[in-house]
């Protein structure tokens, strides 16, 4: 044990008789280092914090939704669990969730929800990835292993009160005119839908969000054979349209409140007459709301 | 396994005299030390224990040199080499404004917030304590005045910017910090005997070499594995685009080194290679030899680095460079030939091999080159940059466009040009120094260079004046293709700390 202490004190004593030989400079400048580098760590070095954005895939900086959206085989590719990591292997952006809505047979709305290591700046309240600033309604682009993944940010969770949310019945049809490509053929107007589409639609179905929650469910529904209208000489004629049905629906919607307007999906405005369009899984639809009254639900 | 191999070469007593040689009269400890700060810093886990490391490795400096001049001289290429540091971003042109992939956040421009800044921060402290210490009497040559000026206006031209003038502040600082470094060795070496000149001197061109060959196996290790090798110490982790020029091909690889650019490793690398053959020349006329295969070796490493960046303006440098060289010094040129000839005589082989590798290579990349001067080749491109660099010349005139701010500056007065689709500087660091200086900075900064020369002139050796202008030449051409602004390399810092300290005759006469 003593031939241990020996060159351990002999080593201390050494280096305390080194320190001892600087000069005030010598001392001066470690100091100004240290100093630096103290006040550095307070005022500059950040904090990595995780932001969790909502993103709507777009391939342009447009705000207005179903414009410039992404074709299938592209949001195909986009999967929960895609991620990129740092030169250290630590995970910087992350997809947590992935959420569709059909807006036509070719392009899809599309939704991610990202978790982004990013820095928070408490003072503005923002979050910032690679010196862009994560703010709701800029274009952001990000590289997830193969994938280049580029949209609008619609949503930054966690800054920002949480909005209201409420329950309607919801009553109203399915109109024609949004629903069947020949509602009107030959100066004749229809009233219904092909009954391939209308055979889809029962009670109890539901539209679901990203998180599988219902946002809208069909409480009752009435089908009855639909009309045919035209003039014929100085006579308005209705006959009997057997291809298609009349199809009137109650729903139970959730709407969430923006700027004093209750909204379906944070898109349609829940007023009389607004069209709703219903992703359900077997079909989609537009539907006309004629009248609503919230609920306590 | 290196070790057996060393030894089929050398005996372990070969190994250990050729060690003793290169490190007689030398700061060893520092050198260790050095060695093991780059060991540490490759594989650390994160950017805030960098910090520490390299925090404890300028203490170590102090306490091995008993000196915090020393440390700062001994700290300054590692931990500029090595620059790993909290990153700060600034966004100059938005995403939705580049038709450009490799820029798909956006044009950004970054600053590190790292030890080596801390270190010129520091060197410009120290430099301040130390005109107080004289109480302002600082012994200074005309070249410092001329430099000094050049800095005040380039100080003006940062507050005068309409871009992003605390980005340009912060890059403006780190370069004062750098001349801050300079004048504070120069101060200190000037008043240091010639035996611990020359100490000083062995270490720190021993510095350099280490950290170029820290370069060498990274960049070697880089082309092998045809990828970044994954350490913390690389300053990227994806090599840029290659091969998206018409004069490129992009089944070749160009490792980037520890930059993050093929060119600016080779830009580094011939900084590094005249800087060593100038310390060279220098310890070598002190009478402070090195074993002549350990400067072949390390001369011979350099370029076959630079070769594998396939930068053809950096094989020009070296050919006009090297060409000068020739020229200049046709006897010993001659005669430093027959010797190699004769060395390696019986390994031919290993140059049948190296040609084997690096004639197809080359020729290749050269042969390629002949479409720089149709569309979308290097060519047209600089063309272009140069005529926009030109315009803000001549809009900015007197005080340009700020230090570091062509790009977003370009992309103001032309947002929908060149800038659009290659958003970067112009690739000659001739115009980009007036176009973000200043005609009045660049003027005084020419001024600096005639004092300098004159200096050189007056005070060098022929050969070390050769050494001296082969690499002037080649650091010039490699800023006449591309945007590097090599007027204050270390290189040229090193040539003027050799010319400040060989005025001092006293001194020289002591022991």
């Amino acid at each position: 044990m003593k031939n241990h202490k020996v060159p351990v004190k002999s080593i201390t004593q050494q280096m305390l008789k080194r320190i001892k030989s600087l000069t005030w400079v010598d001392l001066f400048g470690v100091c100004v280092f240290l100093g630096i580098l103290s006040i550095a760590f307070f005022f500059f070095l950040r904090k990595a914090d995780y932001a969790y954005v909502t993103l709507r895939v777009s391939q342009s900086d447009t705000l207005n939704t179903y414009n410039d959206l992404a074709p299938s085989w592209y949001i195909e590719k986009i999967q929960p669990g895609l991620k990129e990591t740092d030169g250290l292997g630590q995970e910087s952006v992350v997809v947590q969730k992935v959420h569709r809505y059909n807006s036509n047979d070719l392009n899809q709305d599309f939704y991610v929800d990202l978790k982004i290591k990013s820095v928070f700046n408490s003072r503005t309240g923002q979050y910032s990835y690679n010196g862009s600033t994560l703010l709701v309604g800029s274009y952001q682009s990000f590289k997830l292993q193969s994938l280049q993944l580029s949209g609008v940010i619609v949503d930054v969770h966690g800054v920002g009160t949480a909005p209201e949310e409420k329950t309607f019945i919801v009553k109203g049809f399915l109109n024609a005119s949004s629903n069947d490509d020949q509602y009107a053929v030959a100066n004749t107007v229809g009233d219904g839908i092909r009954i391939f589409l209308a055979d889809t639609l029962q009670k109890g179905l539901t539209v679901t969000d990203v998180d599988g929650q219902a946002v809208a469910e069909v409480l009752s529904i009435e089908k009855r054979q639909a009309k045919r209208q035209f003039i014929s000489g100085s006579s308005f004629i209705s006959v009997p349209d057997p291809d298609r049905q009349y199809v009137e629906m109650t729903l139970k919607v959730k709407a969430t409140k923006i700027n004093n307007v209750f909204f379906y999906k944070k898109e349609v405005a829940m007023v009389v007459n607004s069209s709703l369009y219903l992703t359900f899984p077997q079909s989609s639809v537009v539907f006309t709301i004629t009248s609503l009254e919230p609920t306590n639900d | 396994m290196i070790q057996a191999w060393l030894h089929t070469l050398l005996t372990r007593w070969q190994i250990i005299r050729l060690y003793h040689l290169i490190t007689k009269h030398t700061y060893s400890s520092a050198l260790w030390s050095t060695f093991l700060f780059c060991a540490v810093s490759a594989v650390i886990p994160s950017n805030k224990l960098f910090f520490v490391v390299a925090t404890l490795y300028l203490l170590s400096l102090v306490l091995i040199t008993k000196s915090i001049y020393k440390a700062v001289l001994f700290a300054f290429i590692p931990l500029g080499l090595i620059n790993i540091g909290q990153i700060y971003i600034t966004t100059v042109i938005p995403i939705n404004a580049v038709r450009n992939v490799v820029n798909f956040q956006g044009r950004q421009l970054y600053f590190h917030f790292s030890p080596f800044f801390v270190l010129q921060l520091t060197s410009i402290f120290l430099f301040l304590a130390e005109i107080a210490k004289r109480k302002g009497k600082v012994k200074l040559s005309l070249a410092h005045v001329f430099l000094f000026i050049s800095f005040f206006f380039s100080t003006i031209s940062v507050f005068n910017s309409e871009q992003f003038p605390s980005y340009s502040f912060t890059i403006m600082i780190g370069t004062i910090g750098s001349i801050s470094w300079l004048t504070l060795v120069q101060l200190h070496l000037r008043e240091s005997t010639k035996t611990e000149k020359n100490i000083l001197l062995k270490t720190f061109l021993l510095i350099i070499i280490l950290m170029s060959s820290v370069q060498i196996s990274v960049g070697l290790g880089q082309y092998i594995r045809k990828s970044t090798l994954n350490l913390r110490i690389e300053q990227t982790t994806v090599i840029p685009n290659f091969g998206q020029g018409a004069d490129e091909d992009g089944t070749q690889f160009r490792p980037v080194g520890l930059q993050t650019h093929a060119n600016s490793l080779a830009n580094s690398q011939i900084i590094f290679l005249f800087s060593a053959l100038v310390l060279f020349q220098y310890l070598r006329e002190k009478n402070v030899h090195f074993p002549w295969g350990f400067e072949v070796l390390i001369v011979g490493t350099m370029i076959i680095l630079i070769f594998l960046t396939q930068s053809r303006a950096a094989y020009l440098s070296l050919g006009l460079g090297g060409g000068l060289f020739l020229l200049s010094q046709q006897l010993l040129s001659q005669k430093q030939i027959l010797k190699l000839r004769s060395a390696f005589q019986s390994k031919i082989f290993v140059f049948i091999l190296l040609a084997f590798f690096f004639v197809p290579m080359i020729s290749n990349r050269l042969l390629y080159s002949l479409n720089s001067f149709g569309a979308g080749g290097g060519f047209t491109t600089r063309q272009e940059l140069e005529k926009l660099s030109l315009l803000l010349i001549q809009k900015h005139t007197l005080w340009g466009v700020g230090p570091a701010m062509f790009i977003p500056a370009a992309f103001k007065e032309s947002p929908t040009g060149i800038i659009q689709y290659f958003p970067e500087s112009v690739h000659q660091g001739f115009l980009l120094f007036v176009s973000e200086h200043g005609v009045l900075s660049f003027s005084f900064l020419m001024a600096f260079y005639v004092a300098l020369f004159k200096d050189i002139e007056r005070r060098l050796s022929p050969l070390m004046r050769t050494n001296v202008y082969a690499g002037i030449v080649a650091t010039c051409c490699m800023m006449f293709f591309h945007p590097f602004q090599n007027f204050l390399t270390t290189f040229i810092l090193i040539i003027w700390l050799v010319v400040y300290i060989q005025d001092n005759k006293k001194n020289n006469e002591k022991p």
